[in-house]
């Protein structure tokens, strides 16, 4: 898995061919794509369309507005769908050159059935190169630490995302899609 | 036989059994003392991977000193002491020494770009950990569980350190 990881990065890479990093004005925009879900050990497990509004907030800030749609053999009309909806706000770091997420937003809450989280999770933003990478760090009560990376390249209208979530240093699932700028 | 000599029996034995079908505990106190690992060999070795790692474990058991060198890295030297929850072991925390992001001492080190270390015990060793954000927003994190083996420490480390990633490798350290 951590193969596909890097050859996605690298494609990724090889396309943007990033110079500077990029300015958020940029970004700004609505977009629309499909990834795929895999396990830790790369099986594919299902496919999501997804939809992201990405936005400024505030003078420095932005934020994020996404819609994923777990499909059921590929169809989204029939019983067993399921929708979720992120949504975030980051505000830059006085400590930093990066974001830190400026209200509760908890990307955990579909699993709390499974797995109770110590506290609300810490969650902060860089733009390293063209990709806007977006860390997500919690402590779970018995000391394990649950950490979820999302990475979106970004190569004009097109964004090669990339997400991946660890518990303790092992990687428990893993996303890979495309998604484009809409009209 | 009493009612009550027979329960205090059945208990004793019980006990008993317990004691013998229950693996030894292995926290802090298994693995006092001052280890070291062979030079390590990785192929294709990043930047950041150590040659050898050297673990020093003192203190008492709620309390152990800790030191590790594992390359460039890692130079740690620090005291934990036992959490509230007697699960966690803290370098900082707030007067309760809660753990996780709810502890506020916690969570603002981590906002300010500070190191935060803890451990945790897993019953058959311990797992120490080490995180910081870098100031252009990057995760540098540092893991290495402990574990001992036939006079030795089974020793598993993972590494991120900026754009630096070791993948976790287990190596057997030995008595110095």
């Amino acid at each position: 898995m951590m193969f596909l990881r890097t050859l996605v990065l690298a494609v990724a890479a090889f396309i943007v061919a990033p110079a500077t990093a990029i300015e958020l004005e940029q970004l700004e925009g609505i977009y629309v794509g499909i990834t795929e879900d895999f396990d830790g050990d790369g099986h594919k497990l299902a496919e999501r369309h997804v939809d992201m509004v990405l936005t400024k907030h505030g003078a420095k800030g932005f934020k994020i507005d996404l819609t994923s749609v777990l499909l059921v053999d590929g169809r989204r009309d029939v019983p067993g769908v399921r929708r979720r909806v992120y949504s975030a706000q980051f505000e830059p770091s006085e400590k930093g050159d990066f974001f830190l997420a400026t209200s509760p937003f908890d990307p955990f809450v579909e699993r709390e059935s499974e797995e109770m989280i110590a506290g609300e999770p810490l969650e902060w933003a860089q733009i390293d190169g063209d990709s806007l990478v977006i860390y997500t760090l919690a402590v779970l009560n018995d000391g394990r630490y649950e950490l979820q990376v999302y990475e979106r390249a970004f190569n004009g209208d097109t964004i090669k995302t990339l997400y991946e979530r660890h518990l303790d240093g092992v990687l428990q699932r893993q996303t890979v899609g495309q998604m484009v700028r809409s009209d | 036989m009493t009612l009550r000599s027979l329960a205090a029996t059945v208990f004793g034995v019980t006990a008993a059994a317990i004691l013998i079908a229950s693996p030894a505990f292995a926290g802090f106190e298994a693995l006092a003392g001052r280890w070291q690992s062979e030079p390590i060999v990785i192929d294709s070795a990043p930047a950041c991977a150590p040659e050898t790692i050297a673990v020093t474990i003192a203190g008492n058991s709620d309390k152990p000193d800790i030191v590790i060198k594992a390359g460039s890295a890692v130079d740690l030297d620090t005291t934990l002491a036992k959490g509230e929850d007697g699960a966690v072991f803290v370098e900082q925390s707030g007067w309760l020494k809660r753990f996780g992001m709810s502890d506020e001492t916690q969570r603002d080190a981590f906002m300010n770009l500070e190191p935060v270390l803890w451990a945790r015990e897993t019953g058959t060793g311990v797992v120490i950990y080490r995180a910081r954000i870098q100031d252009n927003g990057t995760l540098n994190l540092f893991r290495l569980a402990l574990e001992p083996v036939d006079g030795g420490i089974a020793a598993t480390l993972e590494l991120a350190e900026g754009d630096c990633r070791v993948e976790p490798f287990t190596t057997s350290l030995i008595a110095r």
